[in-house]
């Protein structure tokens, strides 16, 4: 499996990163051991090792135009630049005008786009069905009834100014999680947690490509 | 009483109840904290406070209207209440309000840009009914303000009087004798409101335990009352409406007041002063407004005299920023580290000269105003006076210089690397500025 592929793909578990402690916490008191031995499955996701080329060979600073979702209260963009901050790959990452993305910043790359979020929460019928049979035994001991999947599509648009080009990456992030009284473990709907793996994948496209064009003129 | 209850009252309750009100009292809204460390200048906290406060998504339904209760910045907000409702409403805006200040402190122009657009964007979609005209007309004259300083800083003067003339005509309405007469009656609606909000939490810690015992009961009635939210009584809705009748009634009157003192429409005026694409240009009077509001004219008159650059000095610099272009070069070697190579002794000296010339610019004469501005005060010296160093990058590079050597390698995957790489992209982009400036006067 390559990075690429490795990075986005479907994801099935019931707690993950910071959420682990209190899904750990819930399964101890509900299932006992058993949730400790088979339900934390970490779906935390491989990052490439070769993420510092663009700075490592050349430095590079980064633009980010408009990154909007089918929420319109909020800009994606600034989410966007708190995570390319904290992974330190480009030496600046600035926050583009919207009336004009290309003034003022002369940045080596400049990313605009769209995500597009679908959540779905769905009741699982045996789980409501062992419930019943139960007399809600099943339900306050915190068995599964319900199945909630998150697809979030990814629609970015890069310029590179070393080229000139602009290359378009779309892909998709699926993640499910089953749950019952206590919710699921994962915040499969909350930002900006919710879209880090795509950034991830941005971030190694990014990289990849920086590499290849650079790659012919090396200091 | 027997000692054992007077013990219980004094142990137990009495620090319950100063528990409780002073949990009571301490309800501040989501901005407040973000200010106080405004004031203590830490700005990298209030960019995080800020963009987790942007986190909202679920909260708000997808016409962007406020729906129901919103959490946000450890606290919970019920828009059904007046004074909850404004705050709810104000969340967004003021979130990208105070990362445009700080980005605008921080000496990140395009970021408060940015931010203050979304500013002015979110705040006319919660803030655009008539009861928060007020709330939207201060926004709109501190985003206003935060663009054109932004905007003068990056060198786009065109940019920069567009917006300083929507500061000024926001600036007017807000000083207006009514606007002051409508902002006392909005603050006695506003402390009656108060009441509610203490009634609603009361209310709102019955229901939950209210909640509770109906979990412990049954699994229906669990499922029910967790989906189930706080109630809201009829007599509290006349009184929500009373109040937002009340707002309305001050507003008419406060439009009254306009159109007979200044003959001014504000519906017009909101709606155009939020459209930033469709901006009447600015004109040469706009322009001159602009600059002549700007810190390093206020700073040029005011100044001594006496320390304002001479001829001489000025020589001095046209001579030094003749040849600074090939001051440092960078290469790079196989493991990725930077090798700055050259006089950069040299070019931390012009920088901290660079960095002093805005603030040292002659004074303004009495008359022929117009011309000083067009020599001096150029996109040129804005650019350059927006690329200041901060103190930790000049004591950065002052380190650099006083180990000496004539090579400094920067490992750009250090934060220190990346400082200094920003660093060094500032003082050449600078002195390139520089360049024309000077040559131009």
């Amino acid at each position: 499996m390559s990075p690429a592929q490795r990075l986005v793909r479907n994801t099935t578990g019931t707690c993950r990163k910071g959420g682990a402690f209190l899904c750990l916490g819930r399964g101890l008191l509900v299932w006992g051991g058993v949730l400790l031995a088979a339900g934390c499955a970490s779906t935390t996701l491989n990052r490439p090792r070769d993420f510092g080329a663009v700075v490592g060979r050349e430095p590079a600073s980064i633009a980010l135009g408009e990154i909007r979702d089918n929420v319109a209260c909020d800009d994606e963009a600034f989410y966007l630049q708190r995570y390319l901050e904290g992974q330190r790959v480009f030496y600046d990452c600035v926050l583009a005008d919207r009336s004009d993305v290309r003034a003022y910043h002369g940045a080596d790359l400049i990313v605009s786009g769209k995500i597009a979020p679908a959540i779905q929460t769905r009741r699982l019928g045996w789980g409501v069905f062992a419930s019943w049979i139960t007399l809600g035994g099943y339900y306050l001991l915190g068995g599964p009834t319900r199945e909630q999947e998150v697809r979030i599509a990814y629609d970015f648009e890069v310029e590179y100014a070393d080229s000139g080009q602009s290359r378009n990456y779309r892909f998709e992030d699926v993640r499910q999680a089953t749950f019952g009284l206590y919710g699921p473990g994962i915040n499969l709907d909350q930002k900006p947690g919710v879209y880090i793996p795509g950034w991830e994948r941005l971030l190694y496209e990014i990289c990849k490509e920086t590499k290849v064009q650079r790659a012919g003129r090396a200091p | 009483m027997n000692r054992a209850v007077r013990h219980i009252l004094r142990v137990l309750i009495l620090p319950g109840l100063a528990l409780g009100f002073s949990a009571g009292c301490t309800s501040l809204p989501a901005s407040a904290r973000r200010d106080a460390l405004y004031n203590q200048q830490q700005y990298p906290e209030i960019r995080e406070l800020a963009v987790d406060d942007l986190a909202i998504l679920g909260q708000y339904d997808r016409a962007g209207c406020v729906a129901g209760t919103v959490t946000a910045g450890g606290q919970v907000f019920d828009s059904q209440y007046y004074d909850m409702a404004e705050e709810v409403r104000s969340l967004t805006p003021q979130a990208y309000f105070d990362m445009a200040r700080v980005s605008l402190d921080m000496g990140r122009y395009l970021d408060a840009i940015r931010a203050a657009q979304n500013a002015i964007e979110s705040g006319a979609m919660f803030l655009g009914d008539d009861e928060w005209v007020f709330q939207r007309m201060m926004s709109l004259r501190e985003n206003h303000n935060i663009l054109y300083k932004a905007y003068l800083y990056c060198g786009d003067l065109d940019k920069a009087a567009v917006h300083h003339r929507q500061y000024l005509l926001m600036n007017e309405l807000v000083n207006s004798q009514a606007f002051k007469k409508v902002m006392a009656n909005s603050l006695r609606i506003r402390m009656t409101s108060m009441r509610l909000r203490s009634d609603y939490q009361a209310r709102r810690a019955g229901a939950n335990r209210n909640q509770v015992l109906i979990a412990a009961a049954t699994v229906a009635a669990a499922a029910a009352a967790s989906q189930n939210n706080s109630s809201f009584k009829p007599a509290q809705a006349a009184q929500l409406a009373q109040i937002g009748v009340m707002a309305v009634a001050l507003l008419e009157e406060y439009k009254q007041a306009l159109k007979l003192e200044h003959n001014l429409d504000l519906a017009k005026l909101m709606r155009e002063a939020a459209d930033l694409n469709r901006l009447p240009p600015p004109t040469a009077e706009d322009l001159r407004r602009a600059k002549m509001a700007s810190d390093l004219y206020l700073l040029a008159r005011v100044s001594d005299p006496g320390s304002a650059l001479d001829q001489a000095e000025f020589d001095d610099l046209k001579r030094l920023g003749a040849g600074t272009s090939d001051l440092v070069t960078l290469s790079i070697d196989d493991k990725g580290r930077v090798h700055v190579s050259g006089n950069l002794a040299k070019l931390v000296e012009l920088s901290r000269k660079i960095d002093e010339a805005p603030l040292r610019l002659p004074p303004p004469p009495e008359e022929g105003v117009d011309a000083y501005l067009d020599t001096y005060l150029t996109p040129g010296l804005y650019r350059m006076a927006g690329l200041q160093m901060s103190t930790g990058e000049m004591q950065f590079f002052d380190r650099l210089v006083r180990r000496g050597g004539e090579e400094f390698v920067i490992d750009p995957a250090q934060a220190e690397g990346q400082m200094a790489l920003q660093g060094l992209h500032k003082m050449m982009q600078k002195t390139t500025e520089f360049e024309s400036w000077i040559a131009s006067l």
